[in-house]
């Protein structure tokens, strides 16, 4: 965890926070913004790629990823489904964001919660995949997905 | 891991977990189903901002039901106070809930060590 304050430890959890750099749709390709001081504002029915502040990953403990909940009562999503790290991955974390309701967010604000959960064996390899070391938001990498051959 | 049904109602009996009211029908294999507060929760204003405080209208649901509409948020308690000092709760929607495209959480699901209250449910469709 990078930067670490203790004072963003929960009971079972780690609060992070966001990023400045965002990534918007327009024309149908992602267009890079910052969000200043004052704000940004995000509407609904949009998907938004931010990163986390925090580089965060860890070579033992699998990462799950959570909102917090003062968030998560202004409607505000994280992640789309896919919640689970994977050992050994370590970046800044691409977060897609959605929002229930039009909410304005903040740079280097608290967003989110990170937990480390032990595996039942140890002898799990090492995540070195195409998001390993992302230090910015990163849209899809995966252009195999829709590939007829997998 | 993750307790069992039977498990979940021995926690209970010692208290370990707190579900009150707690009804052993509602033990599933790896899980309790909980239920749906009547009071519910809602935003007047337009934009939201978590800078500043946002007003709420408050009201309870009557017995014939609220029809909840898309693009909107509703938050609601559980019927339920639950929580555990020993073991990390972490909600999870009904799957024939799902399946009408009810959302009960937005990503914050796992619920603090030591916490045991009504849980805010942040309802969507």
């Amino acid at each position: 965890m990078d930067p670490f304050d203790p004072r963003n430890l929960n009971p079972n959890s780690y609060n992070f926070h966001l990023g400045e750099s965002l990534l918007v749709r327009v024309d149908e390709k992602w267009s890079r913004t910052r969000i200043d001081d004052t704000g940004f504002i995000l509407k609904p029915g949009q998907v938004y790629l931010a990163a986390t502040l925090e580089r965060i990953g860890s070579d033992r403990f699998v990462t799950l990823l959570l909102g917090r909940s003062s968030l998560g009562r202004l409607g505000l999503f994280l992640n789309i489904t896919a919640d689970l790290g994977h050992i050994g991955s370590c970046s800044h974390w691409t977060l897609e964001l959605t929002v229930v309701q039009t909410l304005r967010i903040y740079p280097r604000m608290p967003i989110g919660q990170i937990s480390f959960w032990r595996t039942a064996e140890t002898d799990a390899k090492h995540y070195r995949g195409r998001y390993h070391r992302d230090d910015a938001p990163k849209p899809n990498r995966d252009a195999r997905i829709v590939s007829p051959s997998r | 891991m993750i307790l069992t049904g039977p498990q979940i109602a021995s926690a209970v009996e010692r208290g370990d977990i707190v579900i009150r009211p707690f009804r052993k029908r509602q033990i599933t294999p790896n899980s309790y189903d909980f239920r749906l507060g009547d009071r519910c929760c809602v935003y007047t204003n337009r934009v939201l901002d978590p800078a500043k405080n946002n007003p709420t209208r408050r009201f309870q649901i009557p017995s014939d039901g609220i029809l909840l509409k898309p693009n909107r948020l509703y938050l609601f308690n559980t019927e339920e106070s639950m929580g555990s000092t020993h073991y990390v709760p972490i909600i999870r929607g009904r799957s024939s809930t799902g399946r009408l495209g009810l959302f009960i959480d937005i990503t914050a699901d796992l619920i603090d060590l030591g916490f045991a209250n009504q849980l805010t449910l942040q309802l969507h469709c």
